[in-house]
């Protein structure tokens, strides 16, 4: 049976090397840490050393591809994983419900999965082999996804919900994946959260995202959008949520509008 | 969807034999292997190219897998329905890649200009088949599509091209955290002449250049027109690496100092044999010398490191 973590992390931002030194000098404001899992494998520079041992981190992975049906996780990728999950300080470490891996060739995007019982159970089957080797809580987060794969026989959120049913792990949820979907889809976000199994939702994104020729894109590259921090309040007031993780990815320019933010979200969730 | 082998043919023969006609099988099964609808979106969703030319011609298709018929029809149904938002999806990932190579080769960038690089990269992009991976790293890529460049370019920007290239291929270097773990990190004092050994940083790379062309990558840094009047041809060896401590990638000049230092150390030597040599072979004093290895040692050329 799945158990939530006890204690309320707070508020953070994800890693990333062009803001690390504004990041180390203002730890006292930023409550956790999420860190690419991957970069953490080799990177072996002080900065990032003292971040991962003064503040509370999370690991977010990127390359894992649950969703290859015909492969499994590589050997050494495990190893890397059990010890770096393994720090003292590590809370949680998550992965996204995609593909990213086929015939050994990296895509460097998320595609999505297609949505039917045979690829969640193989999804499900990888995830209980990651949990086997490592204690820490695993989550798995939602994507932003611009098209269905071919030959889907059910929707995203039932697809989700199975997955994490037998796998017996934990959801990141990404509100702001989940209100790009609804807009380029069409559907209701409040009734996707309603819906969803709310006591398995550990951490949650945010982060901004913009419109390019028509079509609402995760772009990580602007503040959250109101909408999305609404869609937080919603979540806020049906559940307890262990820890909030803005991202941002580009225009890094301005680090106090983040931290901004951050103190912002600090209120949505306390 | 698996990859599936399915046996289409055993073939029985009837082998005439003096002793009557028995049936046995033969060794010629044929065996057929399908491709999967996520093999084959996942071709296309790296490639926005072969999307566009698929929505033309979806018989390309045919020609490029081997689909069953039921996933050739849902494939087509796809394609019919929503090729806009594969097409989409392929270009936005196209498009954070082209970024990420920006931010990969400051030189190239400010010399080639966008505009011209951004043309190179379209067809760079065209250049890629239908079935080819896409290299797994914004630096690997950095490394490829340089190489794409430099058959395209003079002798000039062939340099300019190299010393980019030179920097890429280091930021995928690994160092090992139990190898980091043991560098020391304060100045070596008399005490740790027989205590301490050096190492050679491993990710060091030497290329040789002229003059001229690092007299170049400055004045693009200036903004300095960039001109070629007065060229000094005269070569430089410069080393490249990767600085554990920092992740970052730097060089140095390799004068004459730190060659014969290098030669000495050969990846790996003792801390008091490379002082004793260097007194030896340059009548530096104790002082000189382990001023000259702290100063490498600051810079991270070399480590060193408690035996």
């Amino acid at each position: 049976m799945f158990i939530k973590p006890n204690d309320y992390v707070g508020v953070g931002i994800n890693y990333r090397s062009e803001i690390v030194d504004d990041i180390i000098k203002n730890m006292h404001r930023i409550d956790f840490i999420e860190i690419n899992t991957e970069k953490l494998f080799y990177d072996t520079s002080d900065k990032l050393q003292t971040i991962t041992t003064r503040l509370p981190i999370v690991l977010h992975g990127l390359t894992l591809s649950l969703g290859s049906v015909a492969e499994t996780i590589n050997e050494s990728y495990l190893d890397n994983l059990s010890k770096v999950v393994g720090k003292e300080n590590c809370l949680w470490y998550s992965d996204h419900i995609a593909t990213t891996r086929i015939n050994n060739v990296d895509l460097r995007t998320l595609m999505p999965s297609t949505f039917t019982q045979e690829v969640a159970a193989t999804m499900a089957n990888k995830v209980k082999q990651l949990m086997k080797i490592n204690t820490k809580p695993f989550l798995l987060e939602n994507i932003t996804y611009y098209f269905s794969m071919p030959d889907s026989q059910c929707s995203e959120l039932e697809f989700i919900a199975h997955i994490v049913e037998m796998a017996d792990c934990g959801i990141l949820l990404d509100i702001n994946n989940l209100y790009i979907n609804s807009i380029n889809h069409q559907y209701d976000p409040y009734n996707f959260i309603d819906r969803l199994p709310l006591d398995r939702v550990v951490e949650v994104h945010l982060a901004g995202c913009d419109y390019i020729n028509n079509v609402l894109v995760d772009t990580h590259a602007s503040r959250t959008k109101n909408e999305v921090l609404h869609l937080l309040q919603y979540l806020r007031k049906k559940i307890k949520i262990h820890g909030v993780i803005i991202e941002r990815d580009d225009r890094l320019d301005n680090f106090n509008e983040l931290m901004d933010e951050v103190a912002l979200v600090k209120e949505i969730v306390q | 969807m698996k990859t599936c082998y399915v046996i289409t043919l055993a073939v029985l023969e009837r082998r005439n034999n003096p002793g009557g006609g028995v049936f046995r099988v033969i060794n010629k099964y044929m065996i057929t292997k399908y491709d999967t609808l996520q093999q084959v979106v996942s071709c296309l969703l790296i490639h926005s190219t072969w999307i566009k030319k698929i929505i033309a011609n979806f018989d390309l298709i045919e020609r490029n897998f081997n689909l069953r018929d039921t996933d050739k029809i849902a494939l087509r149904e796809f394609f019919k329905i929503d090729h806009e938002k594969l097409l989409i999806h392929a270009q936005l990932s196209e498009e954070k890649r082209w970024r990420e190579f920006l931010t990969t080769s400051h030189y190239v960038k400010l010399f080639f200009g966008i505009d011209k690089l951004k043309r190179y990269w379209t067809e760079y992009l065209t250049s890629f088949h239908f079935k080819e991976g896409i290299p797994s790293t914004p630096f690997n890529e950095a490394v490829c599509f340089l190489e794409f460049m430099e058959k395209k370019s003079n002798a000039l920007e062939k340099k300019i091209i190299e010393y980019e290239i030179t920097k890429n291929r280091l930021v995928g270097f690994n160092f090992y955290h139990d190898q980091i773990s043991s560098i020391k990190r304060y100045k070596i004092a008399m005490e740790d002449v027989f205590s301490h050994e050096l190492f050679l940083n491993p990710s060091l790379v030497i290329k040789k250049f002229k003059l001229h062309t690092l007299q170049l990558l400055k004045n693009i840094d200036l903004s300095i027109a960039q001109s070629l009047e007065g060229k000094n041809d005269n070569n430089i060896y410069l080393g490249f690496y990767k600085n554990c401590r920092t992740g970052s990638i730097k060089t140095i000049a390799i004068n004459k100092h730190i060659l014969k230092l290098l030669i000495y150390m050969k990846n790996k030597q003792q801390l008091y044999v490379i002082l004793q040599l260097l007194e030896d072979n340059k009548k530096w004093s104790f002082q000189k010398g382990t001023d000259f290895i702290n100063y490498l040692h600051q810079e991270n050329v070399i480590f060193i490191v408690k035996k």
